[in-house]
This record gives C-alpha cells, sequence and structure tokens, in this order.
C-alpha cells in the first residue's frame, strides 16, 4: 500500500514534458521490466561463463569447474603463435583505425557540409562494406588482389580492414558535424582566418573527440574480424580470431576463454572511452554556444 | 609571403567551383569504394561466367554452366532457402525479445547511460567469442546439461550443440544489441506529446501503443530487422562453431569453394546468386529502413 501512494504522489507531479513515465507499475510495467531484466540477463551470462571458463585448472572444460586456477593465463603467455597473432592484430587494428581516420574523415565533412554530384550515390555506398555479408567482401577482394598477383597476406590485410572500417569512422564523424556550432568557424573566418586555418584551429579540435571514437571503433572491428580475414591471411600472417577459430575447431582448450576474456577487455574499455568523450562532447557544445 | 597570398587565392577559386572542395574530401573514400568493393564485384561476376576444369586450370569462355549448376542440383537451392530461413528465424526471435527491452529503455526520462553501455559492450564485443560462449553452454558436458541433470529435469545429457536449434539461438543471442539499440533510438524520438494527445482523445494505454507508438516506432525496427536478417543469413561462425554436419549456410559453402575446393568461379556464382537474394530482400525492406540508424543512437 506505502509503495503505491508513493508512486501516485510522484505520477501528480508528473509534467507533460515527463510524459514519458507512467503512473504506476500495472502489468505491462511489469512485464516490460520482467522482459529487460531477462535479456541483459541473456546478454550478460554467456559473457560471465567465459570469464568463468577462463579460471578452468583443466584441459578438458567440464562444468562445473572441479577449482579455479590461473594456469591457461600463465600458459597463454609461454603460447607464442598466440602471442604473434595478438600483436599482430594489434598493429593491424591500430594502422586500420589511422587509416580509415585519415580517409573517412574528409569524407564526413564532405558529406555532411557541402554538395557535389554523386553526394546521394556515395552516402549509400559509404555503407555497403558494413551491410554486405563479409564473405562476399572476402572473395571479391580476394579476386581482385589475386588477379594482379598480390600474393595473400599483408596488403590484403590492410586495404580489407580500412574498407571494412571506413563506415565506422564516417557515421561516428557525421553524427558530431550535425550539431556542430557553425558560429565558431563563421567568427574564425570574420577575424581573418582563411578556411584550411579556420579547419585546423577551430573545426579539428572541436571533433577530434569524434574522429577518436571512430578509430576506437575501427580499431576494435578490425581487431575482431574473422570472415573476410580467414580469405585474405596466411599463416605468417594469422589475426588473432583465425588463430582462435583454429583452436575452437582443432584443440579447443580453456586457453580459448582467456583470449575470449582479453578480447571483452577491449571491447570494454573502447565502450567505455567512447561512452565518456560523448558525454564530455555534449558538455564541451553547451558552452562553445 | 607569397605562398600566404596564394592560399586565399586558392580559395577563392574553389568558392567560385563550389563542387571542387565537395569532391576533394570524398575523393579518397569514394577512391577506395570504388576500387576495392564495386571493381571486385565486377570481377566476382566476371569469375561466375568462368569455369574451373580439374587439374586448376580456370576456362576463361563465359558460359552459365556455373548458374545452371546451381538451379539443377537441389542441395545449393536448398541451402539458400536454409540461409534465409535462418535468418528470417534469427529477425523473429531477436525482434520479439528486444522490442520490450528498447521501449522500456526508451521509456526511462534519463540516466539510463549505463544500461546503453550494457547494450553496447556485446555490440562491439567479438562476433566469434559471443557465438563460442554459446558451446561452453550446449556442450554435452556444458553448463546448460549439467544445470539440467542437477535438477533432476533429465537423467542424460541432451544433445545441444551441432543442432539447427543451437545455430538460432547463438545468431539471435549476438542479433540482440543490432535489434535494441535501432529500435531504442527511434522510440527516443517520438514525442510523448503524440502518445498524450491519443490519450487525451481516449485511447487506452494499449490502443495509444498500437496506434501511435508501434507504426512511428517501424524506421527502427526494420533497420534492426535489416541488420540482423542479413547478419544470420549471411552467418559463417554460428553454423561453423555450433551447427553440426550439413549445417552449412551460404557463407559456409562459399569460403569453402575458395579456400578448400578452389573452385572459384562456382563459388562466385555462389555468391552472385545469394547476393542478389539479399538485395532482393533489402529492397523489399528499403521503404521504411532507417539504415543510419543501425549503428546506434542518435546523439
Amino acid at each position: 500500500m506505502g509503495h503505491e501512494s508513493k508512486v501516485s504522489v510522484r505520477a501528480h507531479r508528473t509534467t507533460p514534458a515527463q510524459g514519458r513515465r507512467r503512473l504506476s507499475p500495472s502489468a505491462s510495467e511489469w512485464f516490460l521490466r520482467l522482459a529487460t531484466i531477462f535479456v541483459y540477463a541473456f546478454l550478460y551470462l554467456p559473457i560471465a561463463i567465459v570469464v568463468i571458463m577462463s579460471f578452468h585448472p583443466q584441459v578438458y572444460l567440464t562444468f562445473p569447474l572441479p577449482g579455479y586456477s590461473l594456469r591457461w593465463y600463465e600458459e597463454l603467455l609461454q603460447d607464442e603463435l598466440m602471442i604473434r597473432a595478438t600483436l599482430n592484430s594489434l598493429w593491424l587494428g591500430g594502422l586500420t583505425a589511422l587509416l580509415s581516420a585519415v580517409i573517412g574523415t574528409p569524407c564526413a565533412l564532405g558529406l555532411v557540409r557541402l554538395d557535389f554530384p554523386g553526394k546521394r550515390l556515395l552516402n549509400t555506398f559509404v555503407f555497403a562494406p558494413m551491410i554486405i555479408p563479409q564473405i562476399i567482401t572476402g572473395i571479391s577482394l580476394l579476386i581482385l588482389l589475386n588477379s594482379i598477383h598480390i600474393p595473400r597476406g599483408y596488403p590484403y590485410l590492410i586495404i580489407g580492414h580500412v574498407l571494412l572500417t571506413l563506415p565506422y569512422v564516417v557515421v561516428t564523424v557525421s553524427s558530431q558535424l550535425y550539431g556542430f556550432p557553425r558560429e565558431l568557424e563563421e567568427a574564425a573566418l570574420s577575424m581573418g582566418a582563411n578556411e584550411l586555418e579556420t579547419f585546423f584551429e577551430v573545426t579539428l579540435p572541436l571533433i577530434a573527440p569524434s574522429i577518436f571514437a571512430g578509430m576506437l571503433f575501427a580499431f576494435t572491428v578490425s581487431f575482431q574480424e574473422f570472415v573476410a580475414t580467414q580469405m585474405w591471411a596466411t599463416p605468417s600472417t594469422y589475426t588473432l580470431p583465425i588463430r582462435i577459430f583454429a583452436r575452437i575447431r582443432d584443440a579447443l582448450t580453456p586457453e580459448v576463454n582467456v583470449v575470449g576474456v582479453l578480447t571483452i577487455a577491449v571491447s570494454f574499455v573502447a565502450v567505455a572511452i567512447v561512452q565518456i568523450l560523448s558525454r564530455r562532447g555534449k558538455r564541451g557544445k553547451r558552452y562553445g554556444i | 609571403m607569397t605562398v600566404v597570398a596564394a592560399k586565399p587565392n586558392l580559395m577563392k577559386w574553389m568558392r567560385g567551383h563550389p563542387f571542387v572542395p565537395g569532391l576533394l574530401l570524398v575523393g579518397p573514400t569514394a577512391i577506395w569504394l570504388f576500387l576495392f568493393l564495386v571493381v571486385p564485384m565486377a570481377l566476382v561476376l566476371l569469375y561466375s561466367f568462368w569455369t574451373y576444369q580439374l587439374g586448376g586450370v580456370m576456362e576463361r569462355t563465359l558460359t552459365l554452366e556455373n548458374y545452371a549448376r546451381f538451379f539443377s542440383q537441389p542441395l545449393y537451392a536448398r541451402i539458400l532457402w536454409h540461409s534465409i530461413s535462418v535468418g528470417l528465424q534469427t529477425t523473429v526471435l531477436a525482434l520479439i525479445l528486444s522490442y520490450p527491452t528498447a521501449y522500456y529503455l526508451a521509456r526511462r526520462p534519463s540516466g539510463s547511460h549505463l544500461l546503453i553501455f550494457l547494450i553496447l559492450v556485446p555490440f562491439w564485443t567479438s562476433y566469434l567469442i559471443r557465438i563460442f560462449s554459446w558451446m561452453l553452454i550446449l556442450m554435452e558436458r556444458g553448463v546448460l546439461n549439467s544445470v539440467l541433470l542437477s535438477l533432476g529435469i533429465t537423467q542424460e545429457p541432451i544433445r545441444l550443440l551441432f543442432t539447427p536449434l543451437a545455430v538460432v539461438i547463438g545468431m539471435t543471442y549476438s542479433a540482440l544489441p543490432f535489434m535494441i539499440l535501432p529500435i531504442y533510438s527511434v522510440l527516443r524520438g517520438i514525442s510523448p506529446d503524440l502518445v498524450q494527445a491519443a490519450k487525451t482523445l481516449g485511447a487506452n494505454d494499449l490502443q495509444a501503443f498500437v496506434e501511435v507508438t508501434l507504426p512511428l516506432s517501424m524506421p527502427g525496427v526494420m533497420a534492426g530487422s535489416v541488420i540482423v536478417f542479413i547478419q544470420g543469413a549471411g552467418n559463417f561462425l554460428a553454423p561453423a562453431i555450433l551447427g553440426g554436419t550439413g549445417a552449412d549456410l551460404m557463407a559456409n559453402v562459399i569460403a569453402n569453394r575458395f579456400l578448400e575446393a578452389f573452385n572459384w568461379p562456382f563459388g562466385s556464382a555462389l555468391s552472385m546468386i545469394f547476393l542478389v537474394a539479399m538485395l532482393a530482400c533489402l529492397l523489399l525492406a528499403n521503404k521504411w529502413a532507417a539504415l543510419e540508424s543501425i549503428y546506434g543512437p542518435r546523439k
């Protein structure tokens, strides 16, 4: 009873602006809450199991665990192949992020700010690598580069990963450009700066957070891409996901879980940084205007 | 000084030719997409009309042989249909699970940053690891079987891994963030005043939802469905890890033609057929889809 009355008091205070909040926890409200709790549990249970299994003390992945140990974390540190694949993925992801940002940022500027022939077409096409099944992207680049006699390996990986990650940079940067305070640029221009100076002194510093966010996304996508990458990599250029997949197929040990935990940690940190950046960005915008 | 003077002149010239700076800015991306996506696609199309002869020789005369082979062997048509069907099943399941959550999140006044963050983490977590996690759950001595056995619901471990069901579960699980985020961002943009207006005019909660909120949220539903469908139908990892023999979808068959059978022309024909089938599905949905919103919530 007490709970209900508290809710109804709050309901009376509800202004139209707060209309998103419903009046009392009705049956539909409980359904929504339960469904949401179920979905969050469904999302995180498998991730939790990967983390738990990474502490398995034995070779065979049984559940419940007979005990806990850091054995497979230690084994990973001794695993030449995994370490090489990890380093490979790290620098490939870094280079991909850098190239995608250099190529994609001007594209976002052009698409948001300017008009040119074929703009609509390009606007659609930029998203193609996100939407076309990766297997198709994988085999088509394989056919192209193979037909000009480039052996599989780094050229494929770099070109392909930039292709796959460009949309993420373009979307992230243009989403910040749409809400950009143009007055600041106009002020710079009226005080005698030319367009280039204005870009480097005013625009670039203000959109830097979104470029960085786009790079983080590009890195994450590149770091985890498997389907197209299997078409491009050779054993000496194997990336981490290719190595993990081979382990899953051939000799599944708890070590795979350890790598899984590290992968999850990478995306966790990346998303956290982006979230913090985007909130900072909003605050900055308020001061800017 | 002369250099500084030259710059404004260039700027002035560009202002007279408004297309030029636009083309310069988008040029690198356009060239990249053209060279490494459009041209390769054209090559795949060309390859699909060539044939592969035993002994690894490529016969470079144009024939429809590969396409004839696809349509004459029911196996391939079945795999294509199976891919589309798995894609549809995944989409429907993900939609049913995602809509209530998206709705709940969108109605929260503010401060749901943490809840959105918790959706974004799996969104950006390796697809491979997310699929693999279901292997741990569904294995013969995995998590689910051990729970079922200890509760006495079953006497023997049931076969869950390497079944068609496992593939759909894994895909649906991985699809959830891709479905929740676009629906959430569209719902978030619907003005509460509209719902309020419907109620003022006499609609109850359910009527207001069915008549106002649901139709207005369709762009998000379509965007999420399109991406989940394409991801499901074109999936490689879920059938490869969670499916048994015979679980192969189009992506697995295509990969096999390129990496193991080395029959690139037939693999190319399979790719073209698959792509056309996907495009047909996409065009059907394109009317309502706000494809930009697949990426995540708008700020």
